[in-house]
């Protein structure tokens, strides 16, 4: 099946994806902090040509930041109730957190970015609850695909038959396939020897 | 090291799929459990390492009768591999999905670590041991979620249809893997070419055991419509 990854250029090679996992999560953190943290243009302006070097270092495609970046265009609707300079400032910091975060995900793969974690000691609960969001993302995805295939191999199309019935139908299937396969695997886990309190 | 006595289940929407099955299984025997579609193999499966508890009749694996008390020491000695992976492997990694059995025994890293090469390399798929589980063939799913149990070393190993989606020459290979392991195993399977594998056939239909032997004729097998 196909669908973006959230680590979609994880797996790359490049100077930048050989950092280990947790220097670049360290650094990420503290450059973000430090762009968030004063108010004013300085930071942004000293640690974004940097970041942009890192970026075409890593061979990972510009125009798929400029992607992420569009995702804070909304805080450019603060022109209207904020003073010029305040609305950029608060558009250019975002902008560049993401693209830092951006940065991050797309050097580092998902298994990476966990390791990192359990080694600053993250409580377990909470990284195997960030390692079932990217398993489920990917199998919600995933039966959201199966079934528009078994809709399309079935001659289901938007003009055709875009009744509400069927739509509603199977977003009702998605919902319960998909609670009753988190309930499978649960009892998967169980099967080796998972206890909750673990 | 089984015994299954008159054990009944209902699902909770009403169906019975367990019409007080009985069934004995001894240490190291390799038994084969067929039926048709909706028999209850799964459902009966299912009940071997507490997974579903009994609500009429018993249970018993290796002296331990299966009591919510006794789920622990049960679920280390009976390792199932679910009729579909996509049930079971829910890590970032294959490495991660293998680890976690032997972790949750509460193995060292490094004991871990080698039953999970060790199991990895049997099934074949060291080479995958980075990849995502969700990136792969069904058949390399199948073979990755044989190994999450294989890491566990159980004593006995339930196999909900472990040749599905595997090739023919994977069907051998794994076939004879299952053979060489040193524990009871059994398998859910409609292939009856399997058979020739097991000491053992249990044949079940309408949520009962209609027949145990050491092998299993054709009149039986048309008599409960599986072939
Ligand atoms: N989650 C469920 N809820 C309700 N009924 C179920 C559920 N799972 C199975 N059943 C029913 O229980 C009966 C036994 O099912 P089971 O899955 O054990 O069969 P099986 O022998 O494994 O079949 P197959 O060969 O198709 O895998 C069937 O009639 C089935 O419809
Ligand atoms: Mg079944």
């Amino acid at each position: 099946m196909h669908h973006e990854y959230i680590d979609k250029y994880s797996r790359l090679d490049s100077v930048v994806h050989k950092i280990d996992s947790r220097t670049k999560m360290i650094l990420s953190f503290l450059l973000i902090l430090i762009i968030t943290a004063f108010n004013n243009f300085y930071p942004v302006l000293i640690i974004m040509p940097l970041i942009v070097i890192a970026i075409l270092l890593s061979k990972v495609p510009v125009m798929f930041f400029l992607r992420r970046i569009a995702i804070c265009l909304p805080f450019l609707l603060f022109l209207f109730f904020l003073p010029f300079s305040k609305a950029v400032l608060l558009f250019s910091k975002s902008a560049s957190s993401i693209t830092i975060i951006t940065l991050l995900m797309s050097t580092t793969t998902f298994s990476g970015f966990l390791e990192a974690l359990k080694f600053f000691k993250t409580p377990k609960i909470f990284i195997l609850m960030l390692s079932f969001f990217y398993r489920y993302l990917f199998l919600f995805i995933d039966n959201i695909h199966r079934m528009r295939h078994a809709c399309d191999s079935r001659c289901f199309s938007k003009k055709q038959s875009f009744k509400p019935a069927t739509v509603s139908g199977m977003i009702g299937n998605l919902v319960v396939r998909s609670y009753e396969q988190s309930e499978r695997v649960y009892l998967a886990m169980l099967a080796r020897g998972y206890n909750d309190s673990g | 090291m089984i015994q299954v006595r008159n054990l009944h289940h209902c699902y909770p929407d009403g169906t019975k799929s367990l019409n007080g099955a009985s069934l004995r299984i001894k240490e190291n025997e390799f038994v084969a459990l067929i039926g048709r579609n909706g028999s209850g193999k799964t459902t009966l499966l299912l009940h071997l390492n507490g997974i579903l508890e009994p609500k009429r009749g018993s249970v018993v694996v290796g002296g331990l009768e299966l009591k919510k008390k006794n789920l622990g020491e049960i679920r280390n000695k009976v390792g199932i591999v679910f009729q579909n992976p996509d049930d079971m492997l829910f890590s970032a990694t294959v490495f991660e999905d293998a680890a976690f059995g032997p972790r949750n025994q509460g193995l060292s890293e490094k004991e871990t670590d080698e039953r999970v090469k060790s199991a990895l390399n049997r099934v074949g798929v060291f080479h995958l041991k980075d990849k995502n589980p969700h990136h792969l063939s069904l058949g390399q799913k199948k073979r990755v979620s044989i190994a999450a149990v294989l890491s566990m070393e159980p004593s006995v190993i339930v196999f909900d249809e472990p040749t599905s989606h595997l090739d023919p020459r994977g069907r051998k290979e794994i076939m004879e893997l299952i053979c060489s392991l040193n524990c009871t195993k059994i398998i859910a399977t409609h292939e009856l070419e399997l058979l020739k594998y097991c000491n053992s056939v249990h044949v079940i239909d309408g949520g009962r055991i209609v027949h145990s032997g050491s092998g299993v004729g054709n009149e039986i097998l048309k008599k409960y419509e599986i072939i």
